[in-house]
C-alpha cells in the first residue's frame, strides 16, 4: 500500500548525516585565513605583529553560538543529542530536566581540551540574590498586584533552598563560588550538575549540584560539524518553577543563531508566538523553527502536512515580515536511527508504541464522515500506518542545512570578511613600501654606476623625500588625534540625542496609554479586556535607535573618508606611480548592526494575560490606575533606553577603534618601510663620504641587489596572498548571496 | 439530508470506551438517580490537550469529532436527548440545526455555542461541556472560556502527558476563583503517548507534588478511556 507523507522531506531510509556540513563554506574561509595569517607573519614586518595576533586569536577562538530554546518538554536536549550525533549525551526525562544553561563547545583541535567539563557554581552574592530575592523576576512580580505569584515564587525559592541543603548538606554555602573541572564527560556527571534530579535519588551517595550550578561548559574535540560550533542547551521556558525562567534569561549570551524548538503536538501557543515576536524584533534572519515530536502525531499521514501548513500560516500571519525556515521532524527518531546505525538497537522498522490512530477506539471520521469510517479500521490500513516511522525524516539534515544558510549571513561571516579585508589592507601597505624601496634601491645603484656626483645628488634628493615624508607622517599623527577627538564628539552627540529622543518616546507612549486607559475606563468602568501592548513602543524605539546610530555612523564615515586622502598623499609622495587600491572607502562591513538586545528584556506588562486581569480586579480608581500604568511603562522602558544608549556607545566605539586601527596599521607599515630606507641611505652616505673603499662599496651594492631581489620576491608573494584573499571574499559573498536567495 | 439522518449511522457504531463505561455499568450510583439536575462538567485546558477525546471517553461514545489540526471552535454542550440532535445557539438563545461538516470552514461569528443531544445513559446524570483550547492567541475567547467554569459543578483541567503542566497552565488555573478550583480535577491525558512505564510514574510523581495540590484530585486518561478514579471522583462529588 502506497504511503505518502507530504511535506515531510525526502522519504529516504538513509538520511544525510546531520551536521556533517554545518558551516562548511565558512570553515573553508576560516582555514584559508588562518593559513594566510601564518604566511603573512613571516612575510610582513614587526609592525603587523599585533594585528595578525588579534586576527589569529579571533579565527582560532570564535565559534558560532547556536542557542536551542523553546518551552519545557519541547525536546531541546533530545534535539542536541541528535544534531551532534551523540544519542544519550545530554540527559533527558519526562519531567522538565535541564535546569542549567549548558554550552557544548565543538572544535576539531589537534590536542584534546584541557578539561572536558567545567561547572561554575553560583557565587555567594548570586546565590543570595537568587535564593532570597528571586532577582529580576521578583522585582517584576512585586510590581504586579501583591500576592499574585510572588507567594508562589517565595514558596519555590524556599523549596530550592531546602533541597540544596538536603542534597549538599547544611554547609553547602561553602561550595558557592567554586569551579569544578573534570577530564571526561559522563551522563552521570551531567545528571549531577545540570538536571533537576529526583527528590530522593542518590540518597547520600552522590552530590547533586544542579540547584547551585550557574553554568556548564562541555568541550569536545572530535566535532561532527565543519565550523567550530557552540551549542547552548537551555532550560525550557514556561516552566511552572518560576526561578528557572529567570536563570535562562540571564545567562544566555548573545547567540549567533537561535533554533526554536516547538512540539508538533501543541505547536505555536501564545507563549511561543510572544517569544518569537521578541526574537524577531531583535535578531532578524537568525531563527530556525524546528517542529519536533512529529513521531507522536496521532494520525501521521493526515496531520503532518496539516500541522506544518498551519504553523507556516500562523507564522506568516503573526510575523509577516519574516521568512523563518521551518523544519518538521523528530529528534527522538534521529537518535533512534543513530543508535541503530551503531548497532545498539534494531532499526526502527516500527514505532515502539502502537500508533494512536489505529489504537484509538473512535477516530473522528466515524462521526464526521460515516461513509468512509468503515475502511479506516481494516487490517490493511493498520499495517500501512505502522510503516511511516521509517519514512519520516528526523529533520536533522534539513536543520543542519538551514543553520549553515543562516551562518553565511551571521556575525561570524561578517567577522571573517572583516579579517580578510584587514589582511588585504596590510598586504597592500607592505606592497607600497616594498615598491618604493625597490625603486629607490634601483635608482641609487643606477646613480652610482653613472658617477659619484650624481649619486650624491640622488642621496640628497632621497633624504629630502624621506624628510618630507616624515613631516607628512608627523602631521598625520597629529591629525589622528584630532580625528579621534572628533569621533568622540560624534559619539557623545549621538548619546545625547538617543537619551533625549528615547526618553521622550517612552514618556509620551506612557502618558498616551494612560490616557487611553482612563478614557476606556470612563466609557466602560468595568472593562477588563483592555490591555496595553508595548510592542509598538519597542518597534518605535528600535527604529529611532537604529536611525540615530546610523546617522552617527555616517558622520564617522565622512571623517574617515577625509583621513584617507592624507594617507594617500603620503603614499604618492613615496611612490608617485602607485595605484594599488589602498584605503578605498570605509571598510566597515556593510550590514553590521548595533545590538538591540536590551529591547528583549522582559518587562512587567509583557506578563500580559493573567496579570492584566488581576491588575484590573484590584480595586483602584481609574485615575490612579492610569497613573500606575504610566509609572510601570516608564520604569521599565527608561531603563531599557539607558541600556540602548550604552549599546550604541559600544557599537560606535568599536567602529572608531576599527577605523583608527586600520589607518594606524597603514601608516605604521609605511613608516617601517621608510625607516628601513633611511638606514640604507645612511650607509650609502657613509660610503660616499669615505670614498675610495672599493671593496666596501661592492659589498654594499651586492647587499642592495639582494634586497631588491627580496623586494621582488615579496611582491610576488603579496600578489598571491591578495588573490587568495579576494577568492575568500568572493566565496563569502557567494555563500551569503545563495543563503539570501534560498 | 438532515443532521439526524447523518448522525444515525455513526450512532449505530458507538462502542463503549474501555474502563470508564464498564465501571459505570457496575455502579449506577443512587445519588445520581436522586439528583434532579444533571451534573454540569466543564472540560477545559490548552489547545490539543485532549479535551474532546476526554469528553468522548467520559460518555463512553464517540459523540464529538476530534481532530488534531482543526481545534474545537465553540463551546459544545452535550446533554441527554431521546433522539440525537445537533443545534447551534445563535443570538438571543435561538437554536438552529447544523451539521459537523458545515463547521469545517472559518468559525461563523454569530454562533455562541453548540448543543448536542444524545440518548446515552451517562448523560442522564451529567451534562458535559467541551471548550475551545486556551493559548491559541485569542485572549477574549480564553477569558470567555475561563468564565464558563464558574457555573460548573465539576471542572476537569486537561494537561497532556508529553508536555504536562506548564507555567501558562498554572497561571490560567490560578486565575480562577478559589471556589471554582475546589471543584477541579486534573486529568493527565494522552498517557498512552509516554514511551515507558517509568516515565509515567515519574511524571505522576512530579504532578502529585506540584500540580495536584491545586486540585480536588488528579486522574489519568488515555485515548482508550479514563482512569476509574475519575468516575469515582464524579460520583463522590455528588455525595
Amino acid at each position: 500500500m502506497g504511503y505518502e507523507a507530504p511535506g515531510l522531506g525526502e522519504a529516504s531510509p538513509v538520511e544525510l548525516r546531520p551536521g556533517e556540513a554545518i558551516g562548511a563554506p565558512l570553515e573553508a574561509a576560516r582555514t584559508t585565513l588562518l593559513d594566510l595569517v601564518t604566511r603573512l607573519s613571516s612575510l610582513l614586518g614587526e609592525h603587523a605583529g599585533p594585528l595578525l595576533d588579534v586576527a589569529r586569536r579571533q579565527l582560532q577562538e570564535r565559534s558560532c553560538r547556536i542557542a536551542v530554546i523553546g518551552q519545557i518538554k519541547a525536546g531541546k536536549s533530545t534535539f542536541i543529542n541528535a544534531l551532534t550525533r551523540r544519542p544519550g549525551l545530554l540527559p533527558t526525562d519526562i519531567n522538565p530536566w535541564t535546569v542549567v544553561v549548558t554550552a557544548l563547545h565543538f572544535r576539531d583541535a589537534p590536542t584534546p581540551p584541557e578539561h572536558a567539563a567545567v561547572f561554575h557554581l553560583f557565587s555567594v552574592d548570586e546565590w543570595r540574590e537568587l535564593a532570597e530575592g528571586g532577582g529580576h523576576l521578583r522585582e517584576l512580580t512585586e510590581r504586579l498586584v501583591p500576592g499574585f505569584q510572588s507567594d508562589l515564587l517565595r514558596a519555590q525559592l524556599e523549596v530550592m533552598r531546602k533541597r540544596a541543603e538536603r542534597r549538599l548538606g547544611p554547609k553547602f554555602p561553602e561550595l558557592l563560588g567554586q569551579c569544578h573541572r573534570y577530564q571526561t564527560v559522563t551522563p552521570q556527571l551531567l545528571t549531577d550538575y545540570v538536571s533537576a534530579g529526583d527528590e530522593d535519588a542518590w540518597p547520600g551517595k552522590r552530590r547533586h549540584y544542579s540547584d547551585i550550578t550557574r553554568s556548564a561548559d562541555l568541550y569536545f574535540n572530535d566535532s561532527p560539524f565543519a565550523f567550530p560550533i557552540t551549542l547552548i542547551d537551555t532550560p525550557g521556558t514556561n516552566d511552572p518553577f518560576l526561578v528557572r525562567d529567570e536563570i535562562t534569561r540571564r545567562s544566555l549570551e548573545n547567540p549567533d543563531i537561535y533554533v526554536f524548538v516547538v512540539s508538533a503536538l501543541q505547536p505555536l501557543s501564545t507563549g511561543d508566538i510572544a517569544m518569537l515576536r521578541l526574537l524577531n524584533g531583535l535578531h532578524k534572519d537568525r531563527i530556525v523553527v524546528f517542529i519536533n515530536r512529529a513521531d507522536q502525531l496521532p494520525n501521521l499521514s493526515a496531520d503532518a502536512a496539516e500541522v506544518k501548513a498551519a504553523v507556516e500560516r500562523r507564522l506568516r500571519a503573526e510575523l509577516p515580515s519574516l521568512n523563518i525556515p521551518i523544519v518538521f521532524g523528530s529528534a527522538w527518531l534521529g537518535n533512534l536511527r543513530l543508535q541503530a546505525e551503531s548497532g545498539e538497537l534494531p532499526p526502527p522498522a516500527a514505532p515502539e508504541r502502537p500508533d494512536r490512530a489505529t489504537a484509538a477506539p473512535c477516530p473522528s471520521e466515524t462521526v464526521r464522515r460515516p461513509a468512509e469510517a468503515g475502511s479506516g479500521h481494516d487490517a490493511g490500513s493498520a499495517s500501512a500506518r505502522t510503516v511511516p516511522a521509517v519514512h519520516i525524516s528526523s529533520g536533522m539534515a534539513d536543520v543542519a542545512a538551514a543553520i549553515t544558510r543562516l551562518m553565511c549571513t551571521s556575525g561570524i561571516a561578517m567577522l571573517l570578511r572583516q579579517i580578510a579585508l584587514c589582511l588585504a589592507e596590510l598586504v597592500r601597505t607592505a606592497d607600497v613600501t616594498d615598491r618604493a624601496e625597490l625603486q629607490s634601491i634601483l635608482e641609487l645603484i643606477e646613480a652610482r654606476r653613472r658617477e659619484s656626483e650624481t649619486l650624491a645628488k640622488r642621496v640628497a634628493e632621497e633624504e629630502r623625500l624621506l624628510a618630507a615624508f616624515e613631516d607628512h607622517a608627523n602631521a598625520l599623527t597629529g591629525s589622528f588625534e584630532e580625528v579621534e577627538t572628533h569621533f568622540k564628539g560624534v559619539i557623545a552627540t549621538a548619546r545625547e540625542l538617543l537619551h533625549s529622543q528615547l526618553g521622550t518616546m517612552v514618556r509620551e507612549f506612557a502618558s498616551r496609554e494612560a490616557a487611553y486607559l482612563q478614557q476606556a475606563l470612563q466609557e466602560k468602568p468595568r472593562c477588563s479586556s483592555w490591555r496595553c501592548d508595548v510592542m509598538p513602543l519597542r518597534e518605535e524605539m528600535e527604529e529611532a535607535y537604529l536611525a540615530i546610530v546610523e546617522r552617527a555612523a555616517q558622520d564617522l564615515d565622512r571623517v574617515e573618508e577625509f583621513l584617507y586622502p592624507q594617507l594617500r598623499m603620503i603614499v604618492s609622495s613615496l611612490l608617485p606611480a602607485y595605484h594599488g587600491g589602498l584605503l578605498e572607502g570605509p571598510a566597515w562591513p556593510e550590514g553590521a548592526r548595533p545590538s538591540v538586545a536590551p529591547l528583549g528584556d522582559k518587562v512587567t506588562v509583557d506578563l500580559a494575560v493573567s496579570w492584566w486581569r488581576r491588575w484590573f480586579s484590584s480595586r483602584r480608581i481609574s485615575k490612579e490606575r492610569a497613573n500606575h500604568l504610566r509609572c510601570l511603562i516608564e520604569d521599565d522602558f527608561l531603563k531599557i533606553a539607558d541600556e540602548l544608549v550604552q549599546e550604541a556607545d559600544t557599537h560606535l566605539t568599536e567602529r572608531v577603534d576599527y577605523i583608527m586601527g586600520r589607518v594606524r596599521a597603514v601608516s605604521s607599515g609605511l613608516k617601517t618601510g621608510v625607516e628601513r630606507r633611511t638606514a640604507n641611505l645612511a650607509r650609502e652616505r657613509a660610503l660616499l663620504e669615505g670614498a675610495g673603499d672599493v671593496e666596501a662599496a661592492e659589498r654594499f651594492e651586492t647587499e642592495q641587489r639582494q634586497r631588491a631581489d627580496a623586494c621582488r620576491e615579496r611582491q610576488v608573494a603579496y600578489a598571491a596572498v591578495l588573490a587568495e584573499l579576494q577568492s575568500v571574499l568572493e566565496g563569502l559573498d557567494g555563500a551569503q548571496g545563495e543563503s539570501r536567495m534560498g | 439530508m438532515t443532521e439526524t439522518a447523518d448522525l444515525a449511522p455513526s450512532l449505530g457504531k458507538l462502542r463503549p470506551a474501555a474502563g470508564f463505561a464498564s465501571d459505570y455499568d457496575e455502579a449506577p450510583t443512587p445519588a445520581a438517580v436522586v439528583r434532579s439536575r444533571p451534573l454540569r462538567v466543564v472540560v477545559i485546558g490548552e489547545f490539543n490537550s485532549g479535551k474532546t477525546t476526554l469528553v468522548n471517553a467520559l460518555l463512553g461514545a464517540c459523540v464529538l469529532p476530534t481532530s488534531f489540526t482543526t481545534h474545537t471552535a465553540y463551546q459544545t454542550v452535550v446533554r441527554f436527548a431521546a433522539r440525537p440532535s445537533l443545534r447551534a445557539e445563535i443570538a438571543q438563545r435561538r437554536r438552529i440545526p447544523f451539521d459537523w461538516d458545515g463547521l469545517d470552514g472559518a468559525p461563523a461569528r454569530h454562533i455562541c455555542r453548540l448543543h448536542v443531544g444524545m440518548p446515552l445513559d451517562p448523560l442522564r446524570t451529567l451534562r458535559a461541556v467541551d471548550t475551545p483550547g486556551l493559548g491559541l492567541g485569542d485572549e477574549c475567547l480564553d477569558a470567555r472560556t475561563l468564565r464558563s467554569c464558574r457555573s460548573a459543578d465539576v471542572v476537569i483541567w486537561c494537561t497532556p502527558a508529553m508536555q504536562a503542566w506548564k507555567a501558562s497552565e498554572q497561571r490560567a488555573w490560578l486565575s480562577l476563583p478559589r471556589a471554582v478550583r475546589q471543584r477541579g480535577i486534573l486529568a493527565v491525558t494522552f498517557m498512552d503517548q509516554l514511551r515507558s512505564p517509568s516515565d509515567a510514574s515519574r511524571l505522576l510523581a512530579r504532578l502529585s507534588a506540584d500540580a495536584a495540590p491545586l486540585f480536588l484530585r488528579m486522574v489519568t486518561a488515555t485515548a482508550h478511556g479514563l482512569d476509574p478514579g475519575l468516575h469515582a471522583a464524579l460520583t463522590g462529588d455528588r455525595g
